[in-house]
C-alpha cells in the first residue's frame, strides 16, 4: 500500500513547489471557500494593509462597497486626509481583534460607546479613530454626530456585504483599565493624555484574540446571514512594541498569534477564509523583496504581486475571466475641476467688457 | 519721485468694472497713481509668476496685456507697486461656496475641520489665486484680492439650483466662508476683500443694479458696473490708505453709496 505522501501533488513538497521555483512563479497558495466575483459584494476593514485591497478591487472594477464616502466634491487628496475611501466606513485603522468586536458591537447593538474623548489645543478627539479627523473636530457634538455616521454606516455595511474582509494587525494595543474599552493608539500618542493609573497596556494571547474573533464573527453572522468573512494578517511589522522586548521578536509574536488565529477560524467556521497575503510577503522564500529599505513598507510591486494572486487563485477555482492587468482606479469624487475654457461667446464678451472700459482711455488723449 | 502709492489693477475681464469707475469719476483716486494690467480669461489663464512677476506666456500675448497699460508693461513687476488689486482673476468663489453649500444641505456630515479645508482648497486651487500669492511672496507689494463678483441674481435662471435648506444655509454660512477665507489668504500674505454685503442680493446673487448694462438680452451674469468697481475700489484704496478721507471712511463701514454711472 503506497504511503499518503506518494500521491500528494507537487505544491506539497517544499522543492516543487518553492526551492525549484523563482519566487514570482510560486502559485497555488490559497485555494479559495468561495468565489468572489466582480459582482460580489465586498466590504474592507482592518490594518493599514486592507486599504491596498479595496484600492485593486476597485482598480480592476469589482464591487468593493464604501458605506461612508464623505461628501460630494472633494478632492482626492482631501477624501485621503480625511480617510474616507480608505475602509468601507470611517473607523481608520483597526488594528486588533478586540477593536473590530467594539465597533461591531457599538454598531449592531444597543450598547453605545462610552463617553470619553481626548482634548488636545481646544479640540476634540474620538479615542477609537483620532487619526480620522485631521486637526481634531471643534465640538464634543461634532465628534459625536460624525461617530455615529461611522456607526450607521458599519451597520449598513455589514447587512449589504456578501463579502467582509477583515485585516488582522496588531495584538499589542492599550486599554481602559476600569473597562476593559480598547483604544485605536497609546493615549498621549495623537492626542489625549496618558495616566498610567487609568491606562494600561495588553498584548493579548491567543484564547483572547479567539474569543474576540469569534463574538465578532458572530454579530457579523447575526446581522447577515449570507456574509461570508476573508481574513488576512497584516505583513507590515510593528513599528515599536510596549513588552519590553526587541521588536522584532515582538513582531514575530503579534503576527504568529494573529496568523494561527485565522486558521484556526477557517478550520471551525465554513463561512471564513483566509488569504495569504501575509506569507506573501514575509516569507522568506521571497527574501524580503517586497519591503522597503526600512523592512517595514510594503512596496507596490509586493501589493501587485499578492493581488495578483488573490485573482488568479480565484480564477483557477471558480473560473471566469483572468484578472485584467491592473488599471488605474477611477476617481471617486471630483478632482478639483479645472478652470473651463471660455466659449466664444464668453470671450467676446469678456473682450467687449475691456474695449468699453479702455477705450477711449482718456490717459492716451 | 512718486510722493503717492502706486497702486496696479490686474485682473480678467473683471477688472474693467474698476476702470469704468474711474472713468466715470465715481472714485476719487488722485491718492494714488493707478495703472492697470490685465487681459481677458483666455489669455489669463497662461500666465506664470516667476522671479518677481507675473509673464505672459508669449511675445502675442504679452502685447495684449501690454495693450491696456499705460506705460506698455509686457510683464507685471511686483516690486514696482506698492499695492495690487487682483481683480477677479478668474476666482470663482461662487463655485466654491455652492458646492459646499450643496454637501452641506444635502449630506452627509461634514465637520467644520472639513468646511474649512474644502474652502482654502477651493481658494487656492485657482490659477489666479496662485499668482497673486506669488506677488505677495515678494513682499514687495500688498496684495489685495476681490475674487469674481456672484452672479447677478437672476430668480428664473438660478431659482432651481437653491433649495430652501441652501437659501437658509446660505444667510447661516457665507460670513463664515468668507471669514476662513480671508484667513485663509493672510496665511499667504493677501488681504482679500470679501464681496460686499451692500451689493449682495438672496444670498449668494449680486444685486442687478451693479450687472452691465443689459445683462438679461446679452446674458452676461458675471460682468459687472462701474458701480460695482467703485465699490471695490473704494474697498482697496482704504485698505491702502490712498483714498480720499471720507470715502475710505464710508468705504471702510461699507456705507458708500454709490448713485450715479451705472451702465
Amino acid at each position: 500500500m503506497p504511503h499518503p505522501y506518494e500521491t500528494l501533488p507537487d505544491h506539497s513538497f517544499w522543492r516543487s513547489a518553492v526551492a525549484d521555483r523563482d519566487a514570482l512563479e510560486i502559485a497555488g497558495l490559497w485555494a479559495p471557500r468561495f468565489p468572489i466575483k466582480r459582482r460580489t459584494r465586498i466590504v474592507t476593514a482592518g490594518s493599514c494593509f486592507a486599504q491596498h485591497f479595496s484600492k485593486a478591487l476597485v482598480a480592476r472594477r469589482y464591487r468593493w462597497l464604501d458605506f461612508e464616502p464623505g461628501p460630494a466634491g472633494l478632492t482626492a487628496e482631501q477624501r485621503r486626509d480625511y480617510h474616507y475611501g480608505t475602509f468601507s466606513f470611517r473607523t481608520g485603522n483597526i488594528y486588533t481583534p478586540r477593536m473590530l468586536l467594539q465597533w461591531l458591537t457599538w454598531a449592531l447593538t444597543e450598547a453605545r460607546p462610552p463617553e470619553e474623548v481626548w482634548e488636545r489645543n481646544g479640540r476634540y478627539y474620538d479615542p477609537f479613530r483620532p487619526g480620522v479627523e485631521p486637526g481634531g473636530y471643534v465640538s464634543l457634538e461634532e465628534l459625536v454626530q460624525s461617530r455615529s455616521e461611522t456607526l450607521a454606516a458599519i451597520a449598513a455595511a455589514v447587512r449589504g456585504a456578501q463579502v467582509f474582509v477583515f485585516t488582522m494587525g496588531l495584538t499589542e494595543a492599550w486599554q481602559d483599565r476600569a473597562t476593559g474599552v480598547e483604544y485605536a493608539v497609546c493615549p498621549g500618542t495623537v492626542a489625549g493624555e496618558f495616566d498610567a493609573d487609568r491606562h494600561g497596556f495588553v498584548n493579548h494571547g491567543f484564547g483572547a484574540l479567539m474569543g474576540d474573533m469569534t463574538a465578532a464573527l458572530r454579530l457579523l453572522f447575526r446581522a447577515n446571514r449570507g456574509l461570508k468573512v476573508l481574513l488576512t494578517v497584516s505583513p507590515v511589522p510593528l513599528t515599536a512594541t510596549a513588552t519590553g522586548g526587541h521588536v522584532l521578536t515582538a513582531t514575530s509574536h503579534s503576527k504568529s498569534l494573529l496568523r494561527a488565529v485565522a486558521s484556526e477560524l477557517v478550520e471551525g467556521q465554513t463561512r471564513v477564509d483566509y488569504f495569504p497575503s501575509y506569507e506573501i510577503i514575509t516569507h522568506p522564500a521571497y527574501r524580503g523583496r517586497f519591503f522597503a529599505p526600512n523592512l517595514r513598507s510594503v512596496l507596490p510591486e509586493g501589493v501587485d504581486h499578492v493581488m495578483a494572486q488573490f485573482f488568479r487563485d480565484q480564477m483557477v477555482a471558480f473560473g471566469g475571466e483572468a484578472a485584467a492587468a491592473s488599471v488605474p482606479a477611477p476617481l471617486p469624487a471630483v478632482e478639483e475641476a479645472p478652470e473651463p475654457e471660455l466659449t466664444e461667446a464668453e470671450e467676446l464678451r469678456c473682450e467687449e467688457e475691456l474695449l468699453a472700459a479702455f477705450a477711449p482711455d482718456r490717459r492716451h488723449d | 519721485m512718486t510722493e503717492v502709492p502706486r497702486l496696479c489693477v490686474f485682473g480678467d475681464s473683471h477688472y474693467a468694472c474698476v476702470r469704468q469707475a474711474e472713468a466715470q469719476g465715481l472714485v476719487d483716486v488722485s491718492g494714488v497713481e493707478l495703472e492697470y494690467w490685465g487681459n481677458v480669461g483666455g489669455r489669463f489663464r497662461y500666465l506664470e509668476f516667476r522671479e518677481g512677476a507675473i509673464h505672459p506666456p508669449d511675445a502675442a500675448v504679452a502685447s495684449r496685456f501690454a495693450r491696456f497699460n499705460t506705460k506698455g508693461r509686457t510683464v507685471l513687476p511686483a516690486s514696482e507697486f506698492d499695492a495690487i488689486l487682483v481683480m477677479g482673476a478668474r476666482i470663482y468663489l461662487w463655485r466654491v461656496f455652492f458646492r459646499l453649500l450643496t454637501a452641506l444641505a444635502d449630506g452627509p456630515f461634514v465637520s467644520e475641520g472639513l468646511q474649512r479645508r474644502f474652502l482654502a482648497d477651493g481658494l487656492r486651487g485657482y490659477h489666479g489665486y496662485r499668482l497673486a500669492a506669488g506677488l505677495a511672496s515678494t513682499g514687495t507689494a500688498r496684495v489685495l484680492l476681490a475674487p469674481v463678483a456672484y452672479y447677478t441674481a437672476n430668480p428664473e435662471r438660478f431659482a432651481a439650483s437653491v433649495s430652501p435648506t441652501m437659501a437658509r444655509l446660505m444667510a447661516e454660512k457665507l460670513p463664515w466662508f468668507w471669514t476662513v477665507l480671508t484667513e485663509a489668504a493672510a496665511e499667504d500674505g493677501i488681504a482679500l476683500i470679501p464681496q460686499p454685503d451692500e451689493t449682495v442680493v438672496e444670498g449668494m446673487f449680486t444685486d442687478p443694479a451693479y450687472a452691465v448694462a443689459d445683462h438679461v438680452a446679452k446674458a452676461d451674469y458675471e460682468h459687472h458696473n462701474a458701480a460695482y468697481g467703485a465699490v471695490i475700489l473704494a474697498r482697496a484704496l482704504a485698505m491702502i490708505g490712498g483714498g480720499a478721507p471720507g470715502l475710505r471712511e464710508a468705504a471702510a463701514t461699507g456705507t458708500m453709496a454709490v448713485t450715479e454711472g451705472r451702465c
